[in-house]
């Protein structure tokens, strides 16, 4: 077990849930601002970090994560 | 007619209700009914702390003591829910080092002790994951 396993391991011998953040709005972590720069080093042009929001190409990057984590967690 | 149309609805709806109620009862997850959070049947009320650094920390195995006094010190408290951060993009030890790809000392390796054929969720009936997918995370 590793990293996120553990956590959720510990969280429940201790009974606590958690809520699992899967960005950040702010660039600590990386989080929308990281995911802008991808894009842009992929060729997109882009000007601010609320392209997060408006990028077709940032957004699939966003949702492949979401399912990435999603998919990893049920199928662990 | 007022009449039979309304007892018609009610037919329709009631049953979805209790539907709803007993699939909302099994699965050990908070989800929302209205304005309420449910658990089980019952509205959920929660005392929780935040704590962004506990995938970081847990990712190195000498530092995971950390992590169970804090949920041990939590509980103790009483509180019963963390937000932490099940992400980290790009940087010094990432999850996601770039999009799609992934640090898998970070995230998902199999629990040796577990039956690898039972679904995630079946092995921590106690514990729930609230995927805030949409929501960004506006506290550090």
């Amino acid at each position: 077990m590793k990293g996120l396993d553990f956590v959720i391991s510990e969280a429940r011998k201790h009974g606590i849930k958690l809520i699992l953040s899967l960005v950040n709005n702010y660039e600590n972590f990386g989080g929308k601002k990281q995911y802008v720069n991808w894009a842009r080093s992929h060729g997109q042009y882009l000007t601010s970090d609320d392209d997060f929001f408006r990028s077709p190409v940032v957004k699939g990057y966003y949702m492949n994560h979401v399912r990435v984590s999603t998919i990893s967690r049920l199928a662990s | 007619m007022k009449h039979f149309a309304f007892v018609f609805l009610l037919a329709i709806l009631v049953p979805q209700e209790c539907f709803h109620a007993t699939v909302e009862a099994r699965d050990g997850f908070v989800r929302t009914r209205g304005t309420h959070f449910m658990l089980n049947g019952y509205p959920y009320y929660a005392n929780g702390f935040n704590a962004y650094w506990l995938m970081y920390t847990a990712s190195d195995p000498s530092q995971r003591f950390k992590v169970s006094n804090a949920f041990r010190e939590a509980a103790s408290h009483g509180l019963t829910v963390a937000r932490t951060w099940a992400f980290s993009d790009g940087g010094y030890r990432p999850l996601q080092y770039s999009p799609g790809f992934y640090n898998e000392q970070m995230f998902t390796v199999r629990d040796p002790h577990f039956p690898h054929f039972l679904p995630f969720n079946m092995s921590f009936l106690a514990v729930f994951i609230f995927l805030v997918s949409i929501s960004l995370c506006f506290l550090v």
